[in-house]
C-alpha cells in the first residue's frame, strides 16, 4: 500500500488497486507511464499530452489548418453529399432547387413524382368505373332488372311463404302449429251478417263452434269468445184464445218463430211460467206448447204480457273433444267462452218482496224474460239457507239499480244473485221431447277455461262434459230442464261457482276420478235422484250450497271423499250424506234437514261422517 | 238390524246392524246411539228386521255405474214380530215394576 505523504515510483503489469490521485505508474508491458487523475489512468504518452519533462511528441489528430479548411468548406459535396438518389449519401438541392430520391416501396417512405405518375396512371388504365359511371349503372340496373322477381315482389313472395305449412324451416313435411300473437276477443252473435270472421259485433261468427275453431293452434294469450243473446220479442197479448198468443200484426213471416221460448210475464206465479213457440199461425197468432210438446193456454187473461226468447244456441261445442272433425288446440295462456249479459253481485237491503236491489250493479242490459238465480246466505256462519229461481218482469227500475222478479222470496242483504239470459239449448225444437243433443259443451283434454254466464237447456246428458281438463271453471250459470248438470271425469280439475242446477233424470253433478270445489250452487232434482256423486278416487269440496230435492244429497263412493263446509240440505232429500266403499265424507258446519241425515248413521264400511 | 224406508214410496234407504237399540223418538226426530237418525218421522218410517245382507244394484250409463233404487216390496225381509222395547220402555216398564213392589210392601212398624 502506498503512503500519501511519500512518492515510490512503482511499476508493474497490473495497475495498483488503491491507486491515489497523482500517483505515477510505470506499466511495464506497455512502456509506458500513467498518472491517475481520481478516476482513471491516464496515458502520459498520449498524442497531445504535454508531459513533464525534456521530451515532445507530435500529437497523432489533423492539423488546425486542415479543420479551419474544413470549417469554411461550402462547396456541393460537402460529405460526398449528392443531388442524385445515391444510397448512404447526403443528399443536397442542385441549382434549381431539386433533388431526387428513389422509387419509395414501404407506406413511411417519401414519394416522388416518378411513382405518382405511374399510379395515376395504373388508375387511368382500370375499366370505365369512374369516367363512366352513368353508363355502368345503366347496366347494372339492367342486370338487377333482369333477376328473378325476389325485389319487385317481395309482399308477394313473403306472402307465398307465409301461406306454407310443409317443409318451412326445415321442419320437413310437418305442419307447423299457428300461434297466438296478441290477447283477443273473438264476437258470436247468431243474429249477425257480416264478413263472420269473429273481429267485430258487425262481422261475428254465428255459432260458437266457429269461434272455438277459428282459434291459433297454440294459445298463449288471454282469449274471450264473446256471445250476444239475440233479440228478444216483447209485447202484450191482445186477444184469449185457447194454447195460443195472439197480438195482432206483431208476428211476421220473415221472423223465426217456432222453437223459441215464450214467458208469460205478468203472472204472480212461481216464476216458470212458460212456454214454447210449436208454430206461427199467421201475423198475429203463435201456437204454445208446454216443454213436453202438450198445448199450453200460457195466457188465459188474454192480456198479459209476453216475452219470446231469441233462438237458443243449438249445438254442441267440441273442444278437443273431436279431433277428427274441429282442430285441437293447446291453451297455454286462457279461453273464456262468455255469454254476452250476466250480472253477479251480492244483494243490498231490501224489503221488497222479488226484487234484486244491487245499485253498484250496471243493469242497463237488463231485458225482461231473463232468468235469475238468487242464493241466500242468511243461515248460521253466512252458510246458505235458501234459493229461488225465477224471470225478471219489470225493468222501470234498472236505472236504480233495482230489478224486479217474479220471485216470491225477498233477496236482500247476504243474498247473491245471477242474472242470465243467452241460452244454449240441446233441443232442437225448443222442447224435451224433441230432437236433442248430450251435451252443449264438450271438453277434453285441455287446461284453463271458463264457461261463463249461460243459460242451459234441454241436454239429453249433461250440459257440460269435461274430461281430462284442468283448471277449469263454470261461474254464473243456470242449468234447466237437462238429464243432467255437470259431469266431470278422467283426472280432470274443476271449480264451479255461482250457478243454479235443475236436473230431470240422473245425478244432477257427477265427479269422477277428478278433484275440485263446488261454491254457492243450489242443485235440485226434479225425478229425486242423486244430487252431488262423487266416484272413484275423486276429491271434492262443497261449500255454501244449498242441496234441494234429491234422493241423496252428497254421495262419495269407492275411495272418495267430500268435504261439506257450511251448506243446507233440505228436508226434500232422502238421504243427506251417504259414503260407501271406503269413502269419507267431512262435514263442518252445515245445516242437514234430510230425512235420513246421514248414511251410514255411525263409521261403517270405511266411511266417516263427523 | 235395523231398516230406514221412506213412507212415501217404500223406497229402502238404510240398513242398520249391530246398531244399539233406538232410543227416543222425540217430535218428528228418531235417535239412536246419541245421533238422529231420521230426521223427519212422517216422512220415514223405520222397523226392525231379521238380518240380511242388502247388496246394491247398479245400472251401467255409459261406463259409468249408477245406483238404482231398492224398495222395500223387493228386499223379502222378515220383520221382527215383537219389537224389542225401547230404553224408555224398559225405564217406564222398571219404574211400575218398583211401584208395585213398594205398593205391596208392607210397612214395618
Amino acid at each position: 500500500m502506498l503512503q500519501p505523504d511519500y512518492v515510490e515510483m512503482i511499476h508493474g503489469n497490473i495497475f495498483p488497486a488503491v491507486p491515489f490521485e497523482r500517483q505515477l505508474f510505470y506499466r511495464d508491458d506497455l512502456h509506458i507511464w500513467f498518472i491517475y487523475n481520481g478516476a482513471a489512468w491516464i496515458d502520459l504518452q498520449a498524442p497531445g499530452m504535454v508531459v513533464h519533462g525534456n521530451l515532445w511528441h507530435a500529437p497523432a489528430f489533423a492539423t488546425e489548418a486542415a479543420l479551419l479548411a474544413h470549417i469554411a468548406a461550402t462547396a456541393l459535396g460537402i460529405h460526398g453529399s449528392s443531388v442524385a438518389a445515391v444510397i448512404n449519401t447526403l443528399m443536397h438541392r442542385d441549382a434549381a432547387g431539386r433533388a431526387q430520391i428513389a422509387n419509395p416501396a414501404a407506406a413511411l417512405d417519401i414519394d416522388n413524382l416518378g411513382s405518382r405518375i405511374a399510379a395515376i396512371a395504373a388508375h387511368a388504365a382500370l375499366p370505365t368505373i369512374h369516367q363512366d359511371a352513368p353508363a355502368i349503372a345503366a347496366a347494372l340496373i339492367a342486370v338487377h332488372a333482369a333477376l328473378p322477381t325476389v325485389h319487385q315482389d317481395a309482399p308477394a313472395l313473403i306472402a307465398v311463404h307465409a301461406a306454407l305449412t310443409t317443409g318451412v324451416h326445415g321442419v320437413g313435411t310437418g305442419t307447423i302449429a299457428s300461434v297466438s300473437t296478441a290477447n283477443k276477443i273473438i264476437y258470436v252473435d247468431k243474429e249477425a251478417t257480416g264478413a263472420g270472421d269473429g273481429t267485430s259485433w258487425a262481422d261475428a261468427f254465428t255459432t260458437i263452434q266457429d269461434a272455438v275453431d277459428s282459434m291459433e293452434d297454440i294459445i298463449i294469450h288471454a282469449y274471450t269468445i264473446s256471445i250476444r243473446d239475440g233479440t228478444k220479442k216483447t209485447g202484450t197479448a191482445d186477444a184469449n184464445i185457447l194454447n195460443k198468443l195472439h197480438d195482432t200484426g206483431e208476428f211476421p213471416a220473415a221472423t223465426v218463430w217456432a222453437g223459441r221460448r215464450v214467458f208469460n210475464v205478468s203472472g204472480t206465479g212461481p216464476g216458470n211460467n212458460w212456454g214454447v213457440v210449436s208454430a206461427r199461425d199467421s201475423d198475429d197468432q203463435l201456437s204454445i206448447v208446454d216443454t213436453a210438446g202438450a198445448p199450453l193456454d200460457l195466457f188465459p187473461n188474454g192480456n198479459e204480457d209476453y216475452v219470446i226468447e231469441p233462438t237458443p244456441y243449438r249445438e254442441t261445442i267440441y273442444l278437443n273433444s273431436d279431433p277428427a272433425s274441429y282442430p285441437a288446440h293447446l291453451v297455454l295462456g286462457s279461453v273464456t267462452i262468455e255469454a254476452e249479459h250476466y250480472w253477479y253481485g251480492d244483494c243490498e237491503v231490501n224489503v221488497n218482496v222479488g226484487e234484486i236491489k244491487d245499485t253498484t250493479a250496471d243493469f242497463s242490459n237488463v231485458e225482461l224474460g231473463d232468468r235469475v238465480f238468487a242464493l241466500d246466505l242468511n243461515g248460521a256462519n253466512n252458510r246458505a239457507q235458501d234459493y229461488e229461481v225465477g224471470t225478471v218482469d219489470d225493468i222501470s227500475q234498472i236505472g236504480a239499480g233495482i230489478v224486479r222478479t217474479n220471485l216470491t222470496k225477498t233477496p236482500t242483504t247476504n243474498w247473491v244473485y245471477v242474472i242470465v239470459k243467452t241460452e244454449i239449448s240441446g233441443s232442437d225444437d225448443g222442447t224435451d221431447g224433441g230432437t236433442a243433443r248430450d251435451y252443449c259443451f264438450n271438453l277434453a283434454i285441455i287446461d284453463k277455461v271458463v264457461i261463463d254466464g249461460f243459460y242451459f237447456t234441454f241436454s239429453d246428458d249433461a250440459p257440460v262434459l269435461l274430461a281430462a281438463a284442468r283448471y277449469f271453471d263454470l261461474l254464473d250459470s243456470i242449468i234447466e230442464d237437462c238429464d243432467r248438470g255437470v259431469n266431470v271425469r278422467e283426472d280432470s280439475y274443476f271449480a264451479v261457482s255461482r250457478c243454479f242446477f235443475e236436473t230431470t233424470v240422473s245425478p244432477t253433478f257427477l265427479v269422477g276420478s277428478s278433484k275440485g270445489g263446488i261454491s254457492r250452487l243450489a242443485l235440485t232434482s226434479t225425478n229425486s235422484d242423486h244430487l252431488f256423486v262423487v266416484d272413484t278416487m275423486s276429491r271434492t269440496t262443497i261449500s255454501y250450497s244449498y242441496l234441494d230435492n234429491g234422493n241423496r244429497g252428497a254421495e262419495a263412493r269407492a275411495y272418495s271423499y267430500i268435504y261439506l263446509y257450511r251448506n243446507t240440505i233440505s228436508g226434500n232429500v232422502a238421504t243427506g250424506i251417504y259414503a260407501r266403499y271406503n269413502s269419507a265424507v267431512r262435514v263442518l258446519q252445515n245445516t242437514n234437514n234430510a230425512i235420513i241425515p246421514e248414511d251410514p248413521a255411525g263409521t261403517v264400511e270405511g266411511a266417516y261422517i263427523g | 238390524m235395523i231398516i230406514l224406508y221412506l213412507k212415501s214410496n217404500n223406497q229402502f234407504l238404510q240398513a242398520i246392524m249391530g246398531f244399539p237399540k233406538v232410543k227416543e223418538e222425540t217430535s218428528k226426530l228418531l235417535f239412536a246411539n246419541g245421533k238422529v237418525i231420521i230426521n223427519d218421522l212422517t216422512k220415514a218410517g223405520w222397523g226392525y228386521y231379521e238380518d240380511k245382507i242388502i247388496e246394491p244394484q247398479y245400472t251401467d250409463e255409459e261406463g259409468e255405474l249408477v245406483e238404482k233404487p231398492i224398495y222395500m216390496k223387493d228386499l223379502d225381509l222378515t220383520p221382527i214380530a215383537e219389537r224389542p222395547p225401547s230404553l224408555k220402555e224398559e225405564v217406564d216398564q222398571l219404574n211400575e215394576r218398583v211401584s208395585s213392589l213398594e205398593k205391596a210392601a208392607t210397612p214395618i212398624k
